[in-house]
């Protein structure tokens, strides 16, 4: 069946977008907010991958891929942080995507027990939109005027 | 009778029984020498040095206050005060008043007049505009002026310069108290009231030491439990507090815990058949959400995150579960916690499933911590728009600007109005370069503070300090303008239970000092700031016409004001809001009908997912529909960031002491208050104090990844793991060269810049650290009262008195 190759890959997506959140995090350690809640959301991904195991069969454990900074560290730290959180706002979109083909497929499937983990994980990668959306929209004024 | 209230802070019992009115008792206390013959005239006014709103008169004599007296009359106090507004007053004519502007020339703060100072400051002003418009300037204010002034700024800063940056010192205190109403109710707004208490069959407290914080609140309590058909008592708190010692179930979660410990109460409610079916069927959405989220906190699992006996979350949930008449309160051990807002919801949550809530004895009352939070909120001086209105709704801000007669444009609503931990930040980036603060004192009370200090002292940011003391901030500031304070000026404020009361002038300000509404008024005429048809947008002078002016900002509105006037409020007793015009008494308590102002184009907030802080969006609120009913919000339970490990192994939680408010900015001026609480503590229990060879009265130090402070330990009845450190104490009134302070007193160095995501309230009280012996002490105890939740365990440490000089009057039959 090819929901595995669905499956398989958005675990390493999940992986990647934690390993993406977490460089985030790193490098805005003087935003609190940015710092303390993108670790956060990045266990929820890591969570999000160990919950698809099951229907990830013989794939090896994805390493996340290398983070490809949005923006170079010496930007002005304003600017760094808005193209920081619209390049992890696309990748969190893009795993939005990718739970809602699951979650399709699992209905076709009858798998009642993938359909419970996908609700779960799309509503938490939706947060996860939501949360870049409104910290990146709180920003921008203040950087953006100045 | 005469009583030493610095010794007995609650003063005498007088019992009562459920549903019996509470009675009056009139706590008087005179300077030295003087008998109530002596006083030329009394002049009513209400508490600032605490958020209760206890109301009193103030003995005038040639000119000074020489003492108070409690109003029998009044519905929230009946005559009783408590030991901060008993002496407090005192500090008022300290001789150290400032009296004159100062303005920073050649590194130093010399005198100015009022033209010069304001001139400099409209000067940078108006460059600031010009250059970057008004996100370059930001205000942040207090929870100790009146409405009038807050009200007033909010008009200037949001409808005149259109400025985002607009917030108070309520963000350390009441911030989630606001955000918790508006998430659950539509609005901010108590839905109880403190006669609840009288009716009340159990009372909880979350996070509340109100022994300490709201004497005469816990008096009510005391009188309660001392009179036939006593409440149940469920006190929620790391700390053996006085009300832990009365309570019937008391649970002292580890710091941090709050959400697990709340999402395990109502998973018991649920479990056990607890739930009030046809009141969360009529009056609440959400309810399946909450029971799938509280299913993963059975009580075993809780027991173990929170450290806590499974055996007292079973008698918490029987007891919540089981009482008729619920009375729920909840402050800082919540509020300054990590996960703030989510674990505050639960509470009202509570409320919702049992349907308790619009009867007597049935409330929640999410406190205030400063004497006119409320008002900070109300009138929009946080971040918040003026009257409970909606900035993620055009309509309620064309409203707005109809009242404000501008172009709904001017008054920023592209987002929410920043909070102050975001403007310290723009402060640090550059982006915000003129910080004008009123009647608060950031260089002792926000986090990490050698971070603030440094922002504070910036070449690039110009700083406004208003205030009446040269303050820790005053003095890094490089304009001071002297204010008037209470006595010396008019206005009127509102309590938690929104009960509204009028302070009448009673003496002239010391020098030049001027009332903060005077100061306001006076920069918006030297800004020349208009409305849109060119007459002046701050149309008022007087404290009566501002209040005139606030009442029309009110009409219609949850907190209508419209049926008040100075008149109504000179007595006999306060007033609650909503008290729309043609009535004169305000409805006591909120929803008592079970409808909520949440329809899409009534509430006050869309909401924000409580564990990351996203704002919900109009297009996901309208999907909810609560369209009148109460929103029951989950939310799962996140460790914190900061964790206690090997190296840093203690939780740190700061608070409070009965005898001193905030900073000690007035308390530590008022003798016998000064000498009830003289010094920095810290509190480790017997358990942590052996570990480290620590006995009560020995020299240590507390550290974590900000800071260190050095303090006398009390061994006492905090939990194992917890050091608890009062927050009260800076650096004006050290003995060593204030040029060059060490900088190892105040609680702040250590706390950590991290906040709530949906209140944006700092985190006070979940900080990692670790504490060592410094010196043994000589036998003398720690500076810490024993009176209350810093009372040692061990016997042989004198209690704290007062003497003579702390002896007050209880007249137990007064007519009211």
């Amino acid at each position: 069946m090819r929901l595995t190759a669905v499956t398989a890959g958005l675990a390493r997506d999940e992986r990647a977008l934690a390993a993406h959140l977490r460089d985030l995090s790193a490098r805005h350690p003087d935003d609190p907010e940015v710092h303390l809640l993108a670790l956060d959301l990045a266990d929820w991904s890591d969570h999000h991958a160990d919950e698809l195991a099951p229907w990830v069969d013989g794939a090896p454990p994805s390493p996340a891929p290398p983070v490809e900074p949005a923006a170079p560290q010496d930007a002005d730290p304003g600017l760094a942080l808005l193209a920081d959180l619209r390049a992890v706002h696309a990748h969190a979109r893009d795993v939005v995507l990718a739970w809602e083909l699951v979650g399709v497929t699992a209905q076709a499937l009858h798998d009642d027990r993938l359909l419970a983990v996908q609700q779960r994980s799309h509503e938490d990668a939706l947060r996860q939109v939501r949360w870049l959306v409104t910290t990146a929209k709180q920003a921008a004024p203040q950087t953006l005027v100045t | 009778m005469r009583t030493d209230r610095i010794a007995e802070p609650w003063g005498t019992r007088t019992p009562y029984g459920p549903g019996e009115p509470w009675p009056a008792r009139q706590d008087v206390h005179l300077a030295e020498g003087l008998t109530p013959d002596d006083v030329d005239r009394w002049v009513q006014t209400a508490s600032v040095l605490h958020s209760n709103g206890d109301a009193y008169d103030v003995a005038v004599r040639d000119g000074r206050v020489v003492g108070v007296r409690g109003r029998p009359g009044d519905r929230v106090n009946r005559g009783r005060l408590g030991p901060k507004d008993l002496f407090g007053w005192q500090a008022t004519a300290s001789p150290d008043r400032l009296t004159t502007p100062l303005v920073r020339r050649g590194g130093r703060l010399v005198e100015a007049t009022w033209g010069e100072a304001m001139d400099l400051v409209v000067t940078r002003m108006r460059a600031l505009l010009e250059e970057q418009g008004p996100s370059a300037i930001g205000f942040y204010t207090s929870g100790q002026l009146f409405l009038e002034e807050y009200y007033t700024l909010a008009v200037l800063a949001r409808g005149g310069i259109g400025t985002a940056h607009l917030d108070g010192n309520t963000r350390l205190c009441t911030a989630t108290a606001g955000e918790a109403l508006k998430e659950s109710f539509g609005c901010d707004g108590q839905p109880g009231t403190y006669t609840d208490v009288d009716h009340a069959d159990a009372i909880a407290l979350y996070g509340h030491n109100v022994a300490e914080t709201q004497t005469v609140l816990w008096a009510r309590m005391l009188d309660r439990l001392a009179g036939p058909d006593a409440p149940a008592l469920l006190c929620v708190d790391p700390r053996l507090t006085p009300v832990a010692r009365a309570a019937t179930v008391h649970l002292a979660p580890r710091p941090g815990t709050n959400v697990a410990l709340m999402n395990g109460l109502l998973h018991g409610l649920i479990e056990r058949g607890y739930v009030d079916g046809s009141y969360v069927e009529a009056h609440t959405v959400g309810f399946e959400a909450l029971e799938r989220c509280v299913a993963a906190y059975p009580v075993e699992r809780v027991a173990g995150i929170c450290d806590v006996p499974a055996e007292r979350l079973d008698a918490a949930v029987e007891l919540l579960g089981t009482c008729e008449r619920l009375l729920s309160t909840v402050l800082q051990g919540f509020y300054q916690s990590h996960q703030a807002t989510a674990a505050s919801v639960q509470v009202n949550n509570v409320h919702l499933l049992r349907g308790m809530l619009g009867r007597p004895g049935c409330g929640v009352l999410q406190m205030n911590g400063q004497p006119t939070a409320q008002n900070t909120r109300e009138t929009g001086a946080n971040g918040d728009l003026s009257g409970f209105r909606n900035w993620a709704n055009e309509q309620h801000v064309a409203d707005l600007a109809r009242v404000w007669n501008v172009e709904p444009s001017t008054i920023p609503h592209h987002g929410p109005p920043t909070h102050a931990m975001q403007m310290f930040r723009c402060a640090e980036q550059g982006t915000l370069r003129l910080l004008w603060i009123s009647a608060t004192n950031p260089a002792v009370s926000l986090p990490e503070l050698a971070r603030i200090r440094s922002i504070l002292a910036s070449e690039q940011l110009l700083v406004v300090a208003q205030d009446i003391f040269l303050t820790e901030t005053a003095a890094l500031a490089d304009v001071v303008l002297p204010a008037a304070t209470q006595t010396e000026k008019t206005g009127a404020f509102t309590n938690a239970d929104r009960t509204v009361h009028l302070s009448e002038q009673a003496v002239e300000p010391p020098g030049q000092a001027r009332s903060d509404l005077a100061i306001f008024v006076d920069l918006a005429r030297r800004l020349d700031l208009r409305d849109k048809d060119g007459g002046p947008l701050v149309h008022w002078e007087t404290p009566e016409q501002a209040f005139d002016a606030w009442k029309e900002c009110t009409r219609g509105r949850p907190c209508d004001y419209t049926g008040l006037t100075y008149d109504l409020l000179r007595g006999p007793s306060g007033v609650q809001w909503p008290c729309p015009e043609g009535t004169t008494v305000g409805v006591e308590r909120l929803y008592a009908d079970g409808v909520f102002p949440t329809a899409t184009d009534e509430c006050e907030t869309f909401g924000r997912d409580l564990v990351t802080g996203a704002a919900v969006e109009r297009p996901e609120y309208e999907a909810l529909n609560p369209a009148g009913r109460a929103v029951i919000r989950a939310a799962e339970y996140v460790p914190s960031r900061e964790w206690p490990d090997a190296e840093w192994p203690l939780q740190l939680v700061t608070g409070r002491t009965v005898y001193h408010f905030h900073t000690r900015t007035k308390t530590a001026r008022a003798p016998q208050l000064q000498a009830a609480a003289p010094d920095v503590w810290m509190e480790l229990s017997p358990t942590d104090a052996a570990a480290r060879g620590i006995d009560e009265g020995d020299l240590a130090e507390v550290e974590t990844a900000r800071g260190r402070v050095r303090a006398r330990v009390r061994v006492g009845g905090v939990r194992a793991g917890v050091v608890f450190v009062p927050f009260h104490y800076g650096y004006w009134d050290r003995d060593d060269d204030p040029e060059h302070p060490d900088h190892e007193r105040a609680a702040n160095e250590l706390t950590p810049t991290a906040w709530d995501a949906a209140s944006k309230q700092p985190i006070f009280k979940t900080a990692a650290a670790r504490v060592r012996l410094i010196e043994r002490g000589d036998g003398r105890p720690a500076p810490a009262p024993t009176t209350a939740a810093s009372a040692p365990v061990r016997p042989g440490v004198a209690p704290t008195t007062g003497g003579a000089s702390a002896r007050s009057d209880e007249l137990l039959e007064v007519a009211p």
